[in-house]
């Protein structure tokens, strides 16, 4: 940390004549930087800091494409996205919080797609006197003003009593099954947003979900899944069906034989219309750091058709869940201990490596040890 | 034979050097800002600084303002060409930036990186025209020169402001909404690049809403770059789920924040609230602080 703390303490940096007001459009020119009157050694040091994090990070992770990753950077992601379990106050409609405890909200998925449906959960934790609570009024409708006329709302029925995915009667927690194409929202294609009411201690409180609904998907995975080896490392062939012809984001996870997930891989660009294949790289210098054993799994793929400066900005795809294609078993000596590399690679590290050089050079000339 | 190839190359190198040398490499400190209710910004401008304050005032070299409208009436990814182009215009070929963002820009610019962060940009010359499109130098390039970024009152995570209707259905509002703000993108997909994040706790007035600490529109889990949603606190705070930590390391109850997401400042005099006021003021005023001293 760069200690933001301190900054905001000490009052404002000295100011540089190169990051001052530009009362014109002539951009002030990186040229090698000098410390300046009133420039400190502590000021540069702390830019020292910056700089080699900057470049040390880079570094680091660049070892690897931006597409084939450990999937422990993608602490949100190792499943296709859900929804986040949320907690919300019991407040009144003035915003304060008329009770102590909170509705505790959960969804078993946020994309919606075709016939799909999702499972909303409800319950009440409070330290009141434990009467239990009740939802009073449900509606699911329509996110998009435009949209509301053409969809009405209609009301959804929450319940606990063991039945179309509430997992227990009488646990407290109430349980509908949305299905869009079911109820109403055929041809709709955006947010859809269900709203409730819970009562509780004879007072009202108001939560709401949101999922993203697409009716009809523009594209399908085939399932099939052709593995080939290249420059040591394993390309997995994803095919699909492509009906609207755009740009995809497709994502994918890997386990190794020992049930380890350890790989998030992704493909981002274009695809015309027809079957194709989607090349999702398992980097063979993650294989090899991640120690990771073969035969591999590839699990959990989800796509969407990216719909660029459009709201909403996206057309998802049915995700294939679970496990979906298991590759052979591959030796450790199939895969490079090669360094990804790239031109985009080479020019940051040369920038990055040039304004560590700056900083040291600051550091010595006022004095400093780089 | 040999001696004449290795003369061309020789030249060839000494043309490159040449050319690079008359394309100055400049650095820039673009400034993408958020929510933007009362007023929709010059999109395309970048040098309408009204949502900020003084365009006098320092905010680090060569500061361009990145006006993308941030009118409820306009989805995250509906007004997102004005976050590229003006990536496009400054931060390719020989030139690279600082940003500095508040708010929705998180989503605004993580939104970009996520998306378009990978793919082929023609490199152009820094001299916009009126919609903020600047000239191409016919060369390409992948992805956009970015040094690092700051984020203060960061979206990413959204606002439970949006969630409990405090703010009017729109299509930014819709994005806002914690469940789908955390779906828009993938928040961990930087490239690398870190991103600073400026978590601000002076609220009060939405404290029954906002979870944890709060700068009166957003709370710690989205300012503080946390990947689940949570109420997290300064340190000492016994009545929330955990203590947002400074640096990249998870909260002191165990919860990631995404990748690339380090906490540079933690409000915990709880001295700053969202609101920039025309003044430069809020958490964007430390945003600034930061911009002057290092984006050089």
């Amino acid at each position: 940390m760069t200690s933001g703390v301190l900054d905001a303490a000490a009052g404002a940096p000295p100011a540089r004549t190169s990051g001052g007001p530009t009362a014109s459009d002539s951009p002030v020119v990186a040229t090698v930087v000098a410390p300046e009157a009133g420039e400190t050694l502590e000021l540069w040091q702390r830019r020292l800091a910056r700089a080699r994090a900057v470049l040390d990070t880079y570094v680091t992770q660049a070892q690897y494409p931006f597409d084939s990753r450990p999937i422990s950077e993608k602490p949100d992601l190792l499943l296709p996205y859900r929804g986040v379990p949320m907690q919300v106050p019991l407040r009144g409609a003035d915003g304060t919080v008329a009770l102590a405890g909170a509705l505790e909200l959960r969804q078993d998925r946020f994309n919606v797609v075709g016939d799909e449906g999702v499972h909303l959960f409800l319950s009440c934790a409070q330290a009141g006197n434990g009467e239990p609570c009740a939802v009073a009024m449900a509606e699911a409708r329509v996110a998009s003003a435009e949209q509301a006329a053409r969809f009405p709302g209609v009301p959804v029925a929450f319940a606990d009593n063991g039945l179309d995915g509430d997992a227990v009667a009488s646990d407290g927690i109430f349980t509908t099954h949305l299905v869009p194409a079911r109820q109403g929202f055929t041809g709709y294609h955006g947010y859809i947003e269900t709203g409730l009411q819970v009562r509780l201690e004879g007072k009202l409180f108001a939560a709401s979900f949101m999922i993203l609904y697409t009716p009809v998907p523009p594209a399908r995975f085939t399932g099939k899944v052709r593995e080939r080896l290249a420059a040591g490392s394993l390309d997995l062939m994803v095919e699909l069906d492509v009906h609207k012809p755009g740009h995809y984001l497709v994502h994918g996870r890997v386990d190794d034989a020992l049930g380890r997930s350890f790989a998030f891989l992704a493909f981002n660009d274009q695809l015309e219309a027809g079957l194709r294949e989607v090349p999702l790289q398992l980097f063979g210098k993650l294989v090899l750091d991640q120690n990771a054993q073969a035969p591999f799994t590839l699990r959990d793929i989800d796509g969407h058709l990216l719909l660029e400066d459009a709201d909403p900005d996206r057309e998802l795809m049915l995700t294939l869940a679970g496990a979906v294609h298991r590759t052979a078993a591959y030796p450790r000596s199939s895969f490079s201990e090669a360094v990804w590399d790239s031109e985009e690679k080479q020019r940051y590290v040369t920038e990055f490596s040039k304004d560590v050089a700056q900083a040291e050079a600051a550091v010595a000339r006022l004095g400093g040890r780089p | 034979m040999m001696m004449r190839r290795l003369s061309m190359i020789l030249l060839a190198g000494v043309v490159v050097a040449a050319v690079s040398s008359e394309a100055s490499a400049t650095n820039y400190s673009l400034w993408i800002h958020g929510r933007s209710p009362s007023f929709t910004t010059a999109k395309g401008n970048y040098t309408s600084w009204p949502y900020w304050g003084s365009s006098a005032t320092a905010g680090g070299v060569n500061k361009k303002a990145v006006n993308w409208g941030g009118e409820d009436a306009t989805s995250i990814s509906g007004n997102n060409a004005y976050i590229t182009r003006a990536l496009d215009c400054y931060c390719t070929g020989a030139n690279w930036c600082y940003i500095a963002v508040h708010s929705a820009g998180d989503l605004a610019l993580g939104y970009a990186l996520a998306n378009s962060g990978g793919s082929t940009r023609s490199v152009r010359n820094a001299s916009p025209a009126s919609d903020g499109t600047c000239g191409t130098t016919g060369a390409t390039q992948v992805g956009w020169n970015i040094k690092w970024v700051d984020i203060g009152g960061g979206a990413g995570g959204g606002s439970d402001l949006a969630d409990a209707a405090i703010w009017s259905s729109s299509p930014l509002v819709n994005n806002l909404k914690t469940t789908a703000a955390r779906a828009l993108y993938d928040h961990n997909q930087t490239r690398s690049k870190i991103l600073y994040m400026f978590a601000a706790a002076k609220g009060t007035a939405y404290s029954g809403i906002l979870p944890g600490q709060d700068d009166e529109v957003i709370a710690y889990h989205s300012s503080g770059g946390v990947a689940s949603w949570g109420s997290f606190c300064n340190p000492g705070d016994l009545f929330c789920d955990g203590t947002l930590t400074t640096g990249s390391g998870a909260t002191s109850n165990g919860k990631a924040k995404w990748t690339n997401h380090t906490v540079d400042f933690r409000d915990d005099g709880e001295a700053y609230n969202h609101f920039t006021n025309g003044t430069w003021s809020g958490i964007m005023s430390v945003v600034r602080l930061d911009m002057v001293a290092y984006a050089l």
